[in-house]
């Protein structure tokens, strides 16, 4: 008997490890900080990536086009920066100082189009949110 | 004030530490008493963090900004509803209300511990005052709620305005309840394994504490969730964050342990799985309490780590528990084995098998940013579609073993209905399926949802076979009625409401998951957007400004085909420039939930605005069945209550005395005196007693004799 369920549970576990091996590899992304995106620039052409920086002053919105201009600056070095446009609504969280990870890619202008914003603040209890 | 709380904390541990020790040493004496070491340490344990709360709120309430936590959490002008929630605010607080509910609990366990396993009653007693050591380390050396500020600010920095919110009073406290709960079969288990009593004695004690703190945390889940969606306005319910997933982990194991218990009660088996399961539900608190502090999460990001404390606690945790339990390994060898393949024994086991499976593909998900690397050194992780796509099947996977289970009989498996239920119920899945795809239903989501169908119907088919049938076969039972009959065996309908709660939710998931549609637009006064066959038109917007915030009301109409429905508001509450929040607008129908979202920021209110005649962006979304989810968590409330609430007798289908068996290894009987094993009721065909109040009953019996 014990070898019968031996059996039938590795069966059963194998195609979970595998659906699991597959869906974790393509879903696999990769959040690089404002320099390494810079430093790659041209490698990381047409892909979709995300990034994480600061965002500095100087945030500026369109109601009438729902847009977002904004300016991230790279976390630690501090000197990286990378222009990002989103269109939709950004987290309550969202403000000038906080860590965000945009999501998009880098347009012909080498403007950074950004599909989703998400930001943690790093000081208080807060409830960042993701806007997908 | 602040000094003589974290006095308070200091003596709570050195109480709590000398209690753990004399108990553990003193385990081999058995102590009728109530008020034993273990109890007066427990209970001095809980007068002293009893009175740390207390003077920490007291502080709150009076606006004691010295005391740090107090600043950095409230504020003047925080209503006095909130200024009872800032308690948990912050992570301090959380940790300090965890060791007192600890030892309220602990300290209603053992002065309620009278009769059965009372070999148990000191170890149970010195794992409990260890976890609230090691809670009362953290607060002490690391993180503590009384740190006093050199110069007291004239205000505190306040709370968010996104927590100034009823779900806030709820959502954590649920939460903490089931994460503290959980010690308690933890606590017992591994008494069992230190005392070699590894027979049920342990879990007559452990399932009722393991119910209600599975039902907390399930219920915090939920509630978490719903605040997520309608409150917070996050667009859904569930983002697969690290913070989510380490609630979510020990849920889904708890559950399994559950499930696990019933199988042991009943059949005497199980017995390695379940105690492992035990362990392994509170590993994934304390696991979880550890990654909710680290930056993994992007979303809520607490306190200072204590990462050595944790480390260290982990590991005895893991080692000392899994340890202890591969030494016992040959004690905890099944009465009896799984005799059919189709039968409920194999069908726990599965389940058992794909919910800790499921469990173990969100910890990879969780922590792969700890192990992925790019080679340019970017940082790795996993986004929300690997979640979804491994736990969809293994979800729908349990939804389709539950419709099964139910209709299953222990051991040869097919009762005379279950092959009629199995087919009624298939029936009517594969109707509802071929309905589904012939009217253009997405063929996954269509699966899905028939899956959800076989699991009511069978559940509702078995359900109704047994009101029918109540009374055959125990022509000596007494007549009951329906409810005297379901009241009887609360316990099962309380599950069966639990399984179709499950049915109801996953309805609700595979709605919103795959049939959500999103607008963004931006209207002026009188322009409308449509989504779905909703036309929605913006009405104009309100400005009004209170004495702590500024709030941006729009007023938006809906409607459909030319029909006006109703009206939504959604709004825009600011504080201070990094302090916002917005209240999305819903209109929330059994079919779908239109959500809508403002969209406006700051640097949008310049001079020139005007909220009558500015444009407004709005982001919409189109959710269908989301309320669902929530009819489906008042239910899964509903039926866990029902299965928490004691119980008076014990009920026609309970579970029937097995002859005595003898134990597989030689273990220390007692054989008279009111700690006995229950199954020695010394009354020859009695059903063995599994309520405290019959055990009790016969204790009494034989001590008499």
């Amino acid at each position: 008997m014990n070898k019968k369920f031996l059996i039938g549970g590795v069966i059963i576990a194998i195609p979970i490890v595998f659906l699991s091996y597959m869906g974790f590899k393509s879903a696999i992304t990769y959040v690089y900080d404002v320099d390494q995106f810079i430093a790659q620039e041209s490698a990381l052409e047409g892909k979709t990536v995300r990034i994480g920086g600061e965002v500095m002053p100087g945030v500026v919105t369109d109601a009438a086009k729902f847009e977002q201009r904004f300016t991230i600056v790279d976390v630690a070095n501090q000197d990286g920066t990378l222009l990002v446009v989103h269109r939709g609504a950004l987290p309550d969280t969202f403000e000038v100082g906080a860590h965000v990870i945009v999501e998009g890619m880098q347009n012909t202008e080498g403007i950074f189009e950004a599909k989703s914003v998400a930001t943690k603040c790093a000081s208080k209890y807060s409830s960042g949110n993701a806007k997908e | 004030m602040g000094q003589l709380g974290y006095l308070f904390l200091v003596m709570a541990l050195i109480v709590a530490l000398g209690g753990a020790f004399i108990s553990l040493f003193s385990s081999r004496k058995r102590s009728p008493s109530r008020w034993d070491s273990a109890s007066i340490g427990m209970a001095l344990v809980f007068g002293l963090t009893t009175l740390a709360v207390v003077i920490l709120e007291i502080a709150m309430l009076t606006h004691d900004f010295s005391i740090e936590y107090v600043a950095r959490y409230s504020n003047l002008a925080l209503p006095t509803a909130y200024l009872f929630t800032a308690l948990w605010a912050g992570n301090a607080g959380f940790v300090l209300l965890w060791v007192w509910l600890l030892s309220g609990f602990g300290l209603l366990l053992l002065t309620r511990w009278r009769d059965t396993g009372t070999e148990l009653r000191p170890t149970t007693a010195a794992v409990l005052l260890a976890v609230a050591s090691f809670f009362l380390i953290l607060l002490i050396f690391v993180d503590s709620p009384f740190t006093s500020l050199p110069t007291p600010p004239e205000d505190g920095q306040g709370m968010r305005v996104a927590l100034q919110t009823p779900a806030m009073i709820i959502h954590p406290p649920a939460l903490l309840i089931g994460y503290v709960a959980f010690a308690i079969p933890f606590a017992l288990g591994i008494a069992a394994l230190y005392t070699r009593r590894l027979d049920e004695a342990w879990l007559i004690k452990a399932r009722g504490w393991a119910v209600f703190a599975w039902l907390f945390l399930g219920l915090g889940n939920l509630i978490g969730a719903w605040w997520a969606y309608a409150d917070l306005g996050f667009g859904g319910y569930w983002a697969w964050d690290p913070v989510e997933n380490s609630s979510l982990m020990p849920w889904l194991v708890g559950t399994a342990f559950l499930h696990s218990m019933h199988i042991q009660r009943r059949r005497k088996s199980f017995r390695i799985w379940t105690m492992a399961l035990a362990v392994l539900t509170f590993f994934l608190i304390i696991l979880g309490a550890f990654l909710t502090r680290t930056d993994l999460s992007q979303a809520h990001g607490f306190g200072n780590l204590g990462t050595p404390y944790f480390v260290v606690m982990l590991l005895l945790i893991f080692v000392g528990g899994f340890g202890l339990l591969y030494s016992r390994l040959g004690d905890l060898k099944s009465d009896n084995e799984i005799e059919s393949v189709v039968s409920r024994e194999s069908a726990f086991l599965l389940n058992n098998v794909l919910l800790v499976g499921s469990m173990l593909a969100i910890m990879v998900g969780t922590l792969a940013p700890l192990f992925i690397k790019a080679p340019d050194g970017a940082r790795g992780e996993v986004s929300k579609a690997y979640f979804n796509s491994v736990n969809a099947p293994i979800f729908l996977a349990v939804v389709l073993l539950a419709g099964i289970c139910v209709t299953l009989g222990w051991r040869k498996g097919m009762l005379k209905n279950t092959g009629k239920a199995m087919l009624i119920s298939l029936a009517v899945a594969v109707i509802a399926l071929v309905i589904m795809v012939v009217t253009g239903v997405l063929v996954v989501a269509a699966v899905a949802f028939a899956l959800a169908a076989f699991l009511v119907t069978a559940t509702v088919f078995q359900w109704v076979s047994e009101l029918a049938g109540r009374g055959a076969g125990q022509p000596d039972a007494p007549a009951r009625g329906i409810w005297g009959f379901m009241a009887l065996n609360k316990n099962r309908y309380g599950a069966y409401i639990v399984h179709l709660s499950l049915a109801v939710m996953a309805a609700g998931i595979i709605g919103s998951s795959f049939f959500d549609q999103r607008e963004i637009a931006s209207l002026t006064p009188g322009q409308s957007v449509e989504i779905g066959d909703y036309t929605l038109t913006f009405q104009g917007a309100e400005f009004t400004s209170t004495e702590d915030k500024m709030v941006v009301q729009s007023t938006v109409d809906v409607s459909r085909g030319g029909v006006f429905l109703s009206t939504v508001t959604p709004r825009w509450l600011i504080h201070s420039a990094d302090d916002q929040s917005i209240r999305v607008g819903i209109r929330s129908t059994l079919a779908e939930d239109l959500y809508v979202i403002p969209g406006l920021e700051l640097s949008d209110l310049h001079a020139d605005w005007d909220p009558a005649t500015s444009p407004m962006p709005f982001e919409v979304l189109l959710n269908p069945l989301v309320v669902w989810i929530w009819i489906g968590s008042f239910m899964f409330g509903l039926g866990g209550f029902i299965c928490v609430w004691p119980q008076a007798e014990r009920g026609a289908l309970a579970v029937k005395a097995e002859p005595v068996r003898k134990p597989s290894t030689p273990q220390p009987q007692p054989q008279a005196g009111p700690t006995a094993p229950p199954q020695q009721t010394g009354r020859p065909g009695a059903p063995a007693p599994l309520t405290r109040k019959a055990a009790k009953k016969a204790a009494r019996r034989r001590g008499k004799r």
